[in-house]
């Protein structure tokens, strides 16, 4: 059984269709990325998802158990990361924490001690009892990621966790976030940053204009573009003679020169290349810079819209 | 059980921001110290003192004297006149009388006399009050004379004994206090008390949009609480801090100023009551603005309001007209008149009308917003 399915989530605000028939699920252990561009939808999906929102159609079931805004049990299976800061700014990050944790109905000792080890995950431990306003932002990132940790969800929810977040933190969060999804945690995670969903995610759902256009591993997403990969050989030389010669290299599928560069389409770039420098060497063609490009989530999402993922 | 995690968090975050202790009971009791000692009461026993000049020599001051003396008014005698303005400079006295040698003489023979008033510009009340005692004895002598023409001149020292006989024109009486007066530092501390308290249990259900401003509502409304649990632990935390606040200064008004604040059962229905009706204010303005700051701003303005047009600071519900009619839409007006009830006639019944309106200011604007709670993010 999926920890989460949620199918045709529809919501509309005035004239403006946010979420048309949003439909994915997730299963446990397994790492789910909605990505797309801000306005996409993602937010939207997953304060539906989360029971934040009321959704105009559709269902959500956590672990079989239906989900509006007025249940109690499934919200209980959910952990979950706002993007942005949620946490209260007078109150000290033990305080913080404690007090989400009762929420969810973790207390007496085991609270405590709970309490102790999100701080410890999230690098605080020392921190801990200063009011939060005396927080850097990147320790006000942490903490607000380790608030949806505290109750052990079996479903976690981050909506664009990075966001705004300097890179080394940046790195600690999803650093965090693998070892939480292989910890056995089922995560769903939103951004718009095509390295971070390649990076963490098992599957990964395309979502613009609030619709999700394709969704699938990277290597199924890739596919619809093609597996073909681009080398750039910036070259002197006699390059026309060089392009044509480069056909002849097994994997090579097509080969063109333009402004000082030869474009080849190459079935596998990495073990083509070696006979491809030879060729064009061969051919009177000085290469200076090689640059191979192999097709990403963000080709998949400009060959899905049109557009790139930052537009 | 989360109502009370929520109603904790609330009021640790409202005590560490010390604007409970600022709101709730600093600046109440120091306005009700301040203004009891800057502004005399009617609580404070209003005494003058008269002298009396007189130089006629006939009798005439000493019956005004001998009149006078079942007054309230404190009479003394001079001399002369000059004695009486130095006893009136050295306060004294607040103001005199003159009467000038032969003014018996010259009444009995229908010539013109004059009494000299000797007023002091600081104390007026006093000199009208000496003006009332000259104009009443003119009064009676002017009786005399219309007794004695009347008799057509027989007799006229026996007019003048029968005249005598007849009640004196002036009187003066001490006025009993109503039922429903409260001494003026009672009244301060009351008016501060609930003035304030408008604005620390709005403060409390206004939080709901700072939880919004914030970005807490959402993680809220994520997790396993219902929305009547969220709801009633923002009332349970604003409740808590207005009974605490009205408890201190109930307290520390009797204990440091000496207010009457009557049936203790009294005062804690009607307390109940003004947390209630400000619950009910607070919630409705949450629903009609757009952010934490807009409904802050609305709460103050409306917390002002009714506590002038209730009378909070001035006894606006004494005045006649339109603008004492419009008082009565005011809780604090109600309360004021349950806790003069209260300390007055110490009548349950008159307590618990004036207890009942109030309520129902709160319960029905309540309703209004609890079919708006959408607006103030609170969905269901």
């Amino acid at each position: 059984m999926a920890v989460l399915e949620c199918s045709d989530l529809r919501k509309t605000f005035g004239d403006r269709d946010a979420v048309r028939g949003v439909s994915f699920f997730i299963d446990a252990e397994e790492t789910y990325g909605l990505l797309g561009p801000n306005g996409a939808g993602k937010t939207t999906t997953i304060s539906m998802v989360c029971g934040i929102l009321k959704r105009d159609r559709g269902e959500v079931h956590i672990n079989g158990q239906p989900l509006t805004t007025r249940s109690v049990d499934p919200k209980g299976m959910i952990g979950f990361v706002p993007q942005d800061l949620a946490i209260y700014p007078d109150l000290t990050a033990r305080e913080n924490l404690a007090f989400f944790g009762k929420l969810y109905g973790v207390r007496g000792v085991k609270l405590k001690k709970r309490v102790d080890e999100v701080l410890e995950i999230i690098g605080l431990t020392d921190r801990a009892n200063d009011q939060t306003k005396e927080f850097s932002g990147g320790m006000k990132r942490r903490l607000n990621i380790g608030i949806g940790l505290l109750h052990k969800p079996e479903l976690l929810v981050l909506d664009e966790p990075t966001v705004g977040v300097d890179p080394q933190s940046r790195n600690a969060i999803l650093e965090s976030v693998e070892v939480l999804s292989g910890e056995g945690m089922a995560v769903l995670y939103t951004t718009h940053y095509m390295e971070e969903a390649e990076r963490l995610c098992d599957r990964v759902g395309i979502i613009d204009e609030g619709e999700v256009k394709a969704e699938g591993t990277r290597r199924d997403l890739v596919k619809m573009v093609g597996t073909n990969d681009k080398v750039l050989l910036e070259a002197t030389g006699h390059l026309a003679p060089a392009a044509e010669a480069v056909r002849s290299v097994p994997g090579v599928v097509d080969s063109s020169t333009s402004d000082g560069t030869i474009t080849v389409i190459a079935r596998d770039a990495a073990s083509a290349l070696s006979d491809i420098m030879a060729v064009v060497a061969t051919a009177g063609a000085a290469v200076k810079n090689v640059t191979v490009d192999e097709p990403d989530l963000e080709s998949v999402f400009l060959h899905l819209t049109g557009r790139a993922l930052r537009d | 059980m989360n109502y009370l995690t929520i109603a904790e968090k609330d009021l640790r975050q409202r005590l560490r921001d010390k604007s409970f202790f600022v709101l709730g009971i600093v600046v109440p009791l120091a306005l009700t110290l301040i203004l009891s000692n800057l502004i005399p009461g009617d609580d404070t026993d209003f005494s003058t003192t008269l002298v009396v000049v007189d130089l006629d020599g006939a009798g005439t001051g000493e019956q005004l004297m001998g009149a006078l003396s079942d007054s309230p008014l404190e009479v003394e005698s001079a001399e002369t006149r000059e004695a009486a303005v130095d006893l009136i400079n050295d306060g004294g006295a607040n103001s005199g009388i003159v009467i000038p040698a032969g003014f018996s003489a010259a009444t009995q023979s229908f010539s013109p006399a004059e009494i000299e008033v000797l007023g002091n510009p600081g104390a007026q009340v006093s000199t009208l009050i000496a003006e009332a005692v000259a104009s009443g004895l003119a009064s009676e002598v002017e009786t005399v004379q219309l007794a004695i023409a009347a008799s057509g001149g027989a007799d006229p020292l026996g007019t003048v004994d029968a005249v005598g006989q007849t009640p004196s024109p002036i009187t003066l009486e001490e006025v009993a206090v109503g039922d429903r007066q409260l001494d003026f530092v009672t009244y301060m501390s009351i008016g501060m008390a609930i003035f304030f308290l408008f604005f620390t249990v709005q403060f409390g259900i206004l939080s709901i949009l700072e939880e919004q401003r914030d970005g807490t509502m959402a993680r809220l409304l994520a997790a396993p609480l219902s929305p009547a649990e969220l709801l009633v632990g923002k009332s349970l935390s604003s409740v808590t801090v207005g009974v605490v606040s009205m408890a201190v200064l109930v307290v520390g008004s009797t204990l440091i100023m000496g207010a009457d604040w009557g049936n203790p059962a009294g005062v804690v229905i009607l307390s109940l009551a003004g947390i209630i009706s400000a619950m009910g204010i607070g919630a409705l303005l949450g629903t009609v603005a757009k952010t934490a700051e807009q409904a802050n701003s609305y709460a103050a303005i409306v917390a002002i309001t009714l506590g002038l047009l209730g009378g909070a600071f001035f006894p606006v519900a004494q005045a006649s007209g339109a603008l004492a009619a419009l008082s009565k839409i005011s809780p604090h007006s109600w309360l004021l008149r349950g806790f003069g009830d209260n300390t007055g006639s110490g009548h349950m019944r008159d307590v618990l009308i004036a207890a009942g309106v109030v309520v129902l200011t709160g319960l029905i604007p309540g309703a209004i917003a609890l079919s708006r709670r959408d607006r103030m993010g609170v969905t269901t």
